[in-house]
């Protein structure tokens, strides 16, 4: 009958999970190993592996992005020298001059192709690009338009949302060789939506200060072992 | 000391770039920079300016989504004549309901050099928009006399709601029918949707008829909504409703409001 609730509610089990397969499967490895499974080193080592790829690579703090004022997330870090990430972060957007505040949830993919060693264990990286879906909480926010707009009279959706990005970022080692973090990373975002975009498209007007963000952010790796 | 300088300088940077607006919290932030309550106080001038005078001549524009380019042109157009004296957006001044949507279609219509007013489109609506108009515009319902014509510009987007709130608002416009009775002797009727489209709750549209033409001396009706010129007398009544091409097409209407008369012609540039 009602295919916007039954998807929503797939997408929202879907969700919980994807989150809690996470936990499960960290567990399952982490775990004292059992008394007549007695793994040799190469089995360790692989399963040490496998368990700190399912534990995030860093957290995130964020300013701005078009997903919320300030937006907390983590993240995991792979691929040959690291340059793939993919972000997970939840949003708070203040009601401002609305009725009220808001909760966003991100699902970010990152490439960063090259990194440049500096000084006093610094690098920084020219480039990092890539696109993040943003979806908004609220029953005023729709997938799709609600059954009793006639066909295709709204075809775009007011809760998800597609941005690109493109930016750069610099990370500083720290001296400890022990700390639980290894490192910190600030990085900046210049970015826009596909709703910008059609907008800018369509007209000369709009400048670029006006349908692009920039977005601040500083990340804390996790030490590996 | 020194690390203090460097926060202090790092809190200015991130304050300048936020003044730059650089930053975008989220599309439906409802953060609004700049003018708000635009209607309340051209109404005031309106009133004021145009209270002595037999005839009135304004400019009737509506739908102007995404059309940014067009709008500034209108706007143009407009500043170079010196007989219009005011301006009505007949609504929908954003495609997605994006705050930044209302803002960037605001700051275009601010440059106008007359008095000007917005109602309220369906796609205005979406997500938190409609809040937002209240913000930077006002009340979906509102009222002014120019002349000795009081225009009653209604919400009729019915479809955006549900049953809690009232679309068209029927103790609106009967508060309004013995409002000022001795400042006015026409009437005339604005609104996005009119009756018969989609968007109206056809359910009731001949009690609106009937409610309207309560009104003193009820002269027309002017719409937007269907993106083309209309002139059509949808009940058989002698109440013609005018509906204005999208801004997208270049057209906009001008009504010339006279003693014992009114005119209009569509306009393009």
């Amino acid at each position: 009958m009602n295919f916007f609730l039954i998807r929503a509610k797939k997408i929202r089990l879907l969700t919980l999970y994807t989150i809690l397969s996470f936990f499960t499967y960290a567990e399952a490895y982490s775990g004292v190993p059992n008394r007549s499974f007695v793994p040799d080193s190469t089995t360790t080592r692989t399963l040490k592996k496998t368990t700190f790829s399912l534990i995030p690579s860093n957290y995130m703090i964020q300013y701005a992005g078009s997903i919320g004022l300030v937006s907390l997330g983590s993240g995991w870090d792979y691929g040959k020298n690291q340059r793939w990430s993919t972000d997970f972060l939840i949003g708070y957007v203040p009601k401002f001059d609305s009725d009220r505040a808001k909760i966003t949830l991100t699902l970010r993919q990152t490439f960063t192709p090259w990194e440049i060693k500096l000084r006093s264990r610094n690098s920084y990286h020219p480039l990092r690009t890539g696109l993040y879906f943003n979806t908004t909480i609220g029953k005023q926010f729709w997938f799709s338009a609600p059954e009793k707009y006639p066909i295709n009279y709204y075809t775009f959706s007011t809760k998800l949302r597609l941005n690109i990005f493109i930016g750069q970022d610099f990370s500083h080692q720290f001296s400890s060789k022990t700390s639980y973090f290894e490192s910190v990373k600030f990085y900046y975002d210049l970015h826009t939506d596909e709703l910008y975009l059609i907008n800018r498209i369509q007209n000369k007007y709009l400048k670029p200060v006006d349908y692009l963000g920039l977005a601040l952010g500083v990340k804390l790796q996790i030490r590996r072992r | 000391m020194k690390k203090t300088s460097l926060y202090i300088l790092f809190i200015y940077i991130l304050s300048f770039l936020n003044s730059c607006e650089l930053f975008d919290i989220h599309p439906y932030d409802a953060k609004i920079t700049g003018k708000k309550y635009i209607n309340k106080e051209n109404i005031l001038k309106i009133e004021s300016q145009f209270s002595q005078r037999d005839t009135i001549r304004y400019a009737f524009i509506s739908d102007s989504q995404r059309w940014h380019d067009e709008l500034d042109d209108f706007v143009k157009v407009i500043n170079k004549r010196n007989d219009i004296d005011f301006i009505i957006h007949g609504g929908d001044i954003t495609d997605f309901g994006l705050t930044k949507e209302f803002l960037w279609q605001r700051d275009i219509l601010e440059q106008l050099k007359q008095p000007y007013v917005v109602l309220l489109g369906n796609h205005d609506c979406l997500a938190n928009g409609e809040e937002v108009f209240e913000q930077i515009f006002g009340q979906v319902n509102f009222s002014f006399i120019a002349g000795k014509t009081k225009f009653l510009a209604l919400n009729t987007n019915a479809l955006e709601s549900d049953y809690s709130n009232p679309i068209p608002d029927f103790s609106f416009i009967k508060q309004e029918e013995s409002k000022d009775l001795d400042r006015f002797e026409k009437t005339v009727v604005l609104m996005h949707a009119r009756p018969t489209s989609e968007q109206f709750n056809n359910n009731v549209a001949d009690v609106f008829q009937y409610s309207i033409k309560q009104f003193p001396n009820l002269l027309y009706c002017n719409n937007g909504h269907d993106h083309q010129y209309q002139e059509e007398d949808i009940f058989q009544d002698n109440i013609i409703y005018y509906g204005t091409p999208n801004i997208g097409k270049r057209q906009f209407l001008i009504f010339t409001i006279t003693n014992d008369s009114y005119s209009h012609e569509l306009l393009s540039y």
